[in-house]
């Protein structure tokens, strides 16, 4: 696989989806570990992927925390500045 | 002392040579060509995003490499720990494997330069994947003996990559809040899906009322936004470590 294959088969985005067969994989990452720019690329959105789930997981767990509050008036309140 | 103790400590100093690097004993036995029990080993830094890559792959990098340069080797292994256990991540194997395995894959890589050296050092990238492909060749082989069935070893595909959080740091964390937030609610519901919940991603997209496709150039997209600044920071680093940014 040369960068211009890599670019048209969108295989950075399917790599990371987990969307290649496994001979696709094998030449993507055979071509990522020779190519600066696909390598860029396949850390930046491994890392938004990885980061995502992280940032997402967090925002949920906070929202669950905000639900978990007793109403306002609650007497949970008076220990809530 | 044989030319591979002398491969390995020189490996070792790969240790010491990202300053904030720490360290944790050998786990892993029956491997005469590890460090000896007690040995100290190379663990990323906490913040591997922040290392620098800018640097290309020739006969003087592999000299350099061969010989021990430090300030070759720390760069070297800035570049390679992220795309190894990215690499291996794909496979589904438990984080400690892949921190294993990784390291293996340094290990030999720096015997093989030092002992035999590299024939096509402008494909040194190449060579890197191939003793990594080694080296989970061997794993799938020994585990094989032990365990029949692995689950470790099944291809499954249509997985989302999963990296256990390995990547993540308060800046990259920033940024991606960044890219989020600039995007429609029913985006942000689909990477919530695919990313955080490993829904089906077809059924996902069903019920947001989207194709695959639609999934790709949203993640292509934000992949785009989120590396346009995570990109400025690598440069902003770079900078700093080559003293460019005094200038």
């Amino acid at each position: 696989m040369d960068h211009n294959d890599a670019i048209q088969l969108q295989a950075a985005v399917k790599y990371v989806l987990g969307e290649l067969s496994q001979v696709q994989r094998d030449e993507y990452e055979e071509h990522y570990f020779d190519c600066a720019e696909c390598a860029v690329d396949i850390k930046a959105l491994a890392t938004f992927a990885d980061t995502a789930r992280e940032v997402l997981r967090q925002e949920k767990a906070n929202q669950l925390a905000k639900e978990a509050l007793p109403a306002r008036g609650g007497w949970l309140r008076i220990r809530i500045p | 002392m044989d030319k591979d103790s002398r491969a390995l400590r020189g490996f070792l100093r790969l240790s010491s040579a990202c300053a904030a690097a720490s360290v944790s004993p050998i786990v892993n036995e029956n491997k005469s060509h590890l460090p000896p029990r007690g040995a100290r080993r190379y663990t990323p830094h906490p913040k591997s995003e922040d290392c620098v890559d800018f640097f290309t792959f020739d006969k003087a990098y592999v000299e350099r490499l061969r010989e021990g340069d430090p300030s070759t080797e720390e760069p070297f292994v800035g570049y390679f720990e992220q795309l190894l256990r990215i690499k291996l991540r794909s496979r589904m194997l438990t984080p400690d494997k892949v921190e294993d395995l990784r390291q293996e894959t340094f290990i030999r890589v720096i015997a093989v330069v030092r002992k035999d050296g590299v024939r096509q050092p402008e494909r040194f990238g190449a060579f890197v994947n191939s003793i990594c492909n080694h080296v989970l060749l061997e794993h799938y082989r020994s585990s094989a003996k032990n365990q029949p069935l692995e689950d470790a070893h099944l291809d499954m595909p249509d997985k989302v990559l999963d990296l256990d959080g390995m990547l993540v740091t308060k800046q990259s964390a920033e940024r991606v809040r960044r890219t989020l937030d600039g995007m429609p609610k029913r985006d942000r519901d689909l990477l919530r899906g695919i990313f955080l919940e490993e829904k089906e991603k077809d059924s996902v997209c069903q019920e947001l009322g989207v194709d695959r496709e639609y999934l790709r150039v949203l993640v292509h997209r934000a992949k785009d936004k989120f590396k346009a600044l995570y990109e400025k920071g690598q440069i902003g680093i770079a900078r700093r470590a080559t003293g460019m940014g005094n200038q």
